[in-house]
């Protein structure tokens, strides 16, 4: 995010609008002086960001809840503008872990936990805004960003247990194409079962939805490896072409991800095989290069 | 109702403070406790109610009277709560009998000895209960049930009164049960962790001081924890725990207990009998067991397709999910059987193609990659011994124990 001066307090609105329109300005802008007691907005990451005027006002009021109640009733918010939120804090998992120069576990671990708090917003809304046994329009979908979210074995980013979760989902929720994704999702994740994970991932997966899933892509990736290293016939080393297949990776990223597990190949007749029962195996370690879905580019935004 | 003279209102009103009274200047806790049961449609507390709904002057008596007046801030409001229970206004009984619970409490404190636990206990639940009501009432109303929070707040006032060194430390852990059922209805169970942790570390608590009644409770419900959790051997000690102290004449409790302890017993390998499933009614385990003894992976598919809704409800779908690895090491036990008495010399052999085979033959469209995949999980997991040569499609079973057991050790993670 970067702060930018105005031109003069008494911009027009329209004036406003060509110097900071919504996702970006013109780097061809001029930024001219600003004055003391101006406070200047904010342009972030996110497209869909409000108006110059109410950043404005969040930044001196410094609270942002103001604008997110209805009625100026602070109990109520509207379930869209969380439906945003969350979006922008998933999007912003996917950008975050791009970003490979910088040191952004600080500000991963901070956007996980506003997604979370987001997220749990978004179903308490859902439930206090509920008729009978209706539900929201996209409430399916946010449901399964929350089950994609526990997938890491210890994970309980919103403290409670997802067996607990469940229990207290409504049944058309359940059964939702969304849902059923997610529930395949987590189910191939928890047997290890690296084959049907990351085909389905590849093939089902919507953009959002792979934004939580990608940590875990190289994770089963490592389980992989890790089960044919120890399980594999040790004369019969594993070849290369068919293991970057069901790995869904390209052979050259293959071999760099096999390096950063320990793990050494060799050659027969100008084929690379991954030779099996090495001792050197190891967990590559955090923050190392991520490898991407081969074939799947439309994800990297 | 039958018509009430103003006379009959003021004997009866005059009998139960009496009775009150006599209660607690002779320390009977066995009457005390009769007299706050509220809920439970006692006859003669609901006697009372009709006779203050009719002598509207009941304050009066009790300010008249010193040995009435001592106990005025926990009487007035307790009359206003059985009153407005009568009527049906569940907020305004639940509202006035949170006073009179304070009330009581602050006497309580003062009582040296635990005569009153008894009385305490029917206090504590009845808050719980009139609170529950009262929600529903304001949700009928299409107000913000807030109610059962706030019985929760007291319940935890009460457990601070309790936690000392004095003997009225063994009532802690009925109103830690309280609260755990109040958090489970909230849906907030991450608040039982710090009760949990009081229980289960604070010193002035010796577990096995507490009435076998409460600490069966207490493992049911800590057990359940252990089961959203995936902690399968502490969930196991716990409802064992449970099960093993429960009365056995409550069939309903150990159905409770089993409905939890059978997806944690399956998943460290211990499969019960049909004749337990059938006695207390927890056929819809039925067809997992017999997936599991059966390896058939179709089967076990179908029974959590079937009791989805139930299964999801209670929490031990994910659970049993995960039985999948068993049923599969099941199945190539069963090929891995077949073959060897086909021929011993060459059943250690498996070729992935027969697994594709057979596992076509359960309607599972799974090809060889997927079927190595599985192969190398089990090894993996240590549910198989072998290996994989991926070469020649063959799955090479070790001769000793190919198939370990889990003896009550979860699958490795």
């Amino acid at each position: 995010m970067e702060r930018r001066g105005r031109r003069n307090r008494s911009s027009s609105s329209s004036r406003g609008s060509r110097s900071w329109s919504r996702g970006g300005t013109s780097s061809a802008e001029k930024v001219e002086n600003v004055a003391v007691s101006d406070v200047p907005p904010i342009v972030g990451t996110c497209t869909l960001m409000c108006p110059e005027a109410e950043r404005a006002q969040r930044e001196r009021l410094r609270d942002l809840a103001t604008f997110e109640r209805l009625n100026g009733n602070p109990a109520r918010s509207s379930p869209s503008i969380a439906v945003k939120k969350v979006k922008f804090h998933i999007i912003s998992l996917h950008k975050l872990r791009g970003c490979s120069s910088q040191n952004t576990s600080p500000m991963h671990h901070l956007n996980l936990e506003q997604l979370a708090k987001t997220l749990t917003s978004l179903f308490n809304l859902y439930g206090a805004n509920r008729h009978s046994n209706s539900t929201y329009e996209n409430e399916a979908e946010f449901c399964s960003f929350y089950v994609l979210l526990h997938l890491g074995s210890h994970s309980q980013p919103l403290g409670e247990s997802l067996s607990w979760w469940f229990s207290h989902v409504p049944s058309s929720i359940i059964k939702s194409k969304e849902m059923h994704f997610s529930r395949k999702i987590l189910r191939y994740f928890r047997m290890g079962n690296y084959k049907r994970f990351l085909s389905t991932v590849a093939a089902e997966a919507s953009y959002l939805q792979y934004c939580i899933i990608e940590p875990y892509v190289d994770e089963v990736r490592v389980l992989a490896v890790s089960c044919i290293n120890s399980g594999g016939y040790k004369l019969h080393p594993y070849p290369l072409s068919h293991l970057s297949k069901l790995l869904i990776m390209k052979e050259s990223d293959l071999e760099s991800f096999l390096k950063s597990c320990g793990l050494q190949i060799c050659t027969d007749e100008g084929h690379n095989l991954l030779p099996t029962k090495q001792t050197t195996f190891c967990h590559p370690k955090d923050g190392s290069q991520n490898y991407r879905f081969w074939g799947m580019e439309q994800f990297e935004r | 109702m039958a018509y009430l003279s103003m006379g009959e209102a003021h004997r009866r009103i005059n009998d139960y403070l009496n009775r009150f009274c006599d209660a607690v200047s002779n320390q009977d806790g066995d009457l005390l406790k009769r007299l706050l049961s509220l809920s439970s449609n006692n006859p003669s507390i609901l006697s009372l109610a009709d006779a203050l709904n009719v002598f509207q002057d009941a304050n009066r008596l009790i300010k008249q009277n010193d040995n009435y007046a001592q106990f005025g801030e926990i009487l007035v409001h307790l009359f206003r709560a059985f009153q407005s229970f009568r009527v049906g206004s569940f907020v305004d009984s639940y509202q006035a009998f949170e006073k009179a619970a304070n009330a009581f409490i602050q006497e309580f404190r003062n009582w040296d000895t635990a005569w009153a636990l008894q009385a305490l206990y029917v206090m504590v639940y009845e808050i719980r209960v009139l609170a529950e009501r009262a929600d529903k009432e304001l949700a009928t109303n299409g107000k913000s049930p807030e109610k059962l929070k706030g019985a929760g707040s007291f319940l935890m006032k009460v457990f601070g009164v309790l936690a000392g060194k004095g003997p009225k430390r063994v009532g802690a852990l009925y109103v830690t049960c309280q609260l755990f059922k109040v958090y489970f209805k909230l849906g907030t169970v991450h608040l039982c962790r710090s009760v949990i942790r009081s229980i289960e570390t604070a010193r002035i608590f010796d577990f096995e001081e507490f009435p076998t009644r409460d600490k069966v409770t207490y493992m049911y419900y800590t057990g359940r924890l252990e089961v959203f959790n995936e902690n399968f051997p502490a969930a196991d000690d716990k409802l064992s725990y449970a099960l093993k102290h429960c009365n056995p004449r409550k069939e309903a409790n150990i159905r409770m207990i089993l409905k939890y302890l059978i997806p944690v017993k399956l998943s460290i390998g211990i499969i019960p009998t049909d004749w337990l499933l059938q006695k207390y009614n927890l056929v819809e385990y039925s067809n997992v067991v017999q997936a599991l003894r059966r390896g058939d992976l179709r089967l076990l598919r179908h029974a959590l397709q079937e009791h989805e809704d139930r299964f999801l409800r209670s929490g031990v779908y994910l659970v049993l999910e995960k039985l999948e690895l068993q049923v599969y090491q099941r199945l190539l036990k069963k090929i891995y059987i077949i073959q060897k008495q086909k021929d011993p010399s060459k059943a250690h052999q498996l070729k992935l193609e027969v697994i594709v085979k057979a596992l076509k033959w359960l309607e599972m469209d799974i090809d060889v990659d997927e079927v190595e995949c599985i192969m190398a999980i089990l090894i993996y997991k240590s549910l198989v011994k072998g290996y994989f040569a991926h070469k020649s499609k063959v799955v090479v079973l070790s001769k000793q124990d190919p198939f370990p057991k889990l003896n009550g050790k979860p699958v490795n993670s």
